[in-house]
């Protein structure tokens, strides 16, 4: 595909915003070109036809994150459609670019669909483990196979293969199909400046704007959650990785958040 | 005291709202006009500011200085402390006030009958869309304008007020009954308070524009700000901008 050698002819415009409040982070308002877009917006549009399904169901959108009010889709490797866009080296480059950060090519890639009313998440700094299975690629990118390996626990299938443990470094948001927002439909991103502030009272919030896109470098510090919303919120989810010692030459020892279970 | 000879550059805004989308478009299409100080509660304005700088995705080495961002201020402007701190910021930051917009607004749109959130938000609604304007206005006449009228009307200092034709009209739908109310209290407001300013050298007026962008461009808005803010002599009007064109309009 054209745009996994050059984002340029994709891009809306290049003057994106780096923002340091409460901690820093990547904004953009007009990612994608008009055309790009309405693609995007029909691939989504293709796979919430399908349906909702309240069991987990990898090939669906999904009940699939224990303690998150949200559905969730994860994008095998086979997938070749518009979105794909985000799984591409050109898009793992760019990112990590952003942030001048060093990333493996392992990709977790995704999308959540939150109906409306769905329950705030909790304060967060996605610096959380996850594992990979490595397998061979062209260009270097390993997405994510659940089936062969789960990405929070590690635990592998099959004979031969040893679970990799990386770090996620960069997380990024990109917000499609979603109803023209307003102040007071919710549904944003709320950043905040401690891991103890309430999750309704954030010091800066992103609205899910339609081809709007936030992004920021996983810290010790990035605090984060999703906030309740009165529509439907739609997002492209993804995360970037790393070696965990990068972590700790820049943090120290135990920075890392290990996983724990939620109950919703 | 700076003198009328003293006042140099761009024009100073305080922008009260400037992360919603009539403030970020006046941001966009006027920094390079004016210095503004752009007052947000949770959303940072989405234009280039001391918290926000540009980058560019394809090359985030590059250099990025931008002489016109926007001084931007975090208030919760419901506390009245907030309200004073964002006046001292905004001094402290430029050295005079010229222009005050107050377009930060709070709307509950429902029945009052049938939803409790109208009725019960309707204190909030009338502070935010009337109070803090007046509270603001005051706060910068006596932090800044009370003893300068002759400077002030040398720079052509003044205050415009976001309304709405909801506050001039009376629309067949009823669930905005609260937001409607606070919009035509804050038309009055203005033109009562244009009288008081009189003496200040300083003009008061309101914008009213009906739904942007739906009806009216944001754009047009934001130009109404602006073409507010060039009038020389307009005090105590209300500038109504719908489909058909604008007109001036005063509840005489």
């Amino acid at each position: 595909m054209a745009w996994r050698d050059d984002l340029g002819p994709l891009l809306a415009d290049r003057a994106w915003l780096m923002r340091q409040f409460p901690f820093p982070h990547v904004v953009s308002r007009r990612v994608f070109r008009p055309d790009f877009y309405a693609r995007l917006v029909h691939a989504f549009g293709d796979i919430l036809r399908v349906g909702l399904e309240e069991a987990r169901n990898r090939r669906r959108l999904s009940r699939s994150m224990n303690g998150y009010d949200a559905y969730g889709m994860t994008f095998p490797p086979a997938y070749d459609g518009p979105l794909s866009v985000f799984m591409s080296r050109a898009w793992h480059d760019m990112l990590s670019g952003l942030f001048d950060v060093t990333c493996t090519g392992h990709i977790n890639c995704g999308i959540h669909h939150h109906r409306p009313g769905s329950a705030n998440g909790w304060v967060h700094n996605d610096l959380n483990p996850a594992f990979f299975v490595d397998y061979p690629s062209a260009d270097g990118i390993n997405v994510v196979r659940h089936e062969v390996c789960g990405y929070t626990t590690g635990r592998v299938t099959g004979a031969g293969r040893v679970a990799r443990r990386v770090v996620r470094r960069v997380a990024m948001l990109f917000f499609l199909s979603n109803p023209a927002w307003a102040d007071g439909d919710g549904g944003c991103t709320g950043l905040y400046a401690h891991k103890d502030d309430r999750v309704d009272r954030p010091a800066v919030t992103v609205p899910p704007l339609n081809n709007s896109l936030l992004a920021f470098e996983c810290t010790p510090y990035s605090f984060h959650s999703f906030i309740t919303n009165r529509r439907p919120r739609n997002s492209v989810i993804m995360w970037l990785h790393a070696d965990p010692s990068d972590i700790t030459a820049r943090w120290g020892p135990d920075r890392i958040v290990e996983w724990r279970a939620r109950v919703r | 005291m700076a003198s009328a000879r003293s006042i140099v550059g761009k024009r100073v805004c305080l922008f009260t709202g400037a992360s919603g989308t009539l403030g970020t478009a006046f941001c966009r299409m006027f920094r390079t006009r004016y210095d503004i100080a752009a007052v947000f509660a949770t959303r940072l304005p989405a234009v280039v500011s001391q918290l926000s700088r540009p980058i560019d995705p394809l090359n985030p080495a590059a250099s990025t200085a931008d002489s016109d961002a926007v001084f931007a201020i975090q208030a919760d402007l419901l506390d009245e402390r907030e309200i004073r701190r964002v006046v001292e910021l905004t001094l402290a930051r430029f050295g005079r006030i010229d222009l005050l917009v107050n377009a930060a607004a709070y709307s509950c749109w429902g029945s009052a009958l049938e939803t409790n959130e109208v009725v019960a938000s309707a204190g909030r609604q009338f502070d935010l869309n009337v109070v803090v304007p007046l509270k603001l206005a005051v706060c910068v006449a006596r932090d800044f304008w009370r003893d300068r009228s002759e400077e002030n009307r040398f720079a052509g200092r003044n205050v415009v007020n976001v309304s709405s034709t909801a506050g001039a009209y009376v629309y067949a739908d009823s669930t905005q009954l609260v937001y409607s109310a606070t919009k035509a209290a804050l038309n009055h407001l203005s033109c009562h308070l244009a009288e008081e300013f009189r003496p200040l050298g300083v003009r008061v007026n309101a914008l009213a524009p009906n739904t942007f962008p739906a009806i009216v461009p944001t754009e047009a808005v934001a130009r109404g700000i602006h073409q507010l803010d060039r009038q020389t002599t307009a005090t105590g009007q209300i500038l109504v901008m719908d489909n058909g064109g604008q007109v001036f309009f005063r509840p005489d």
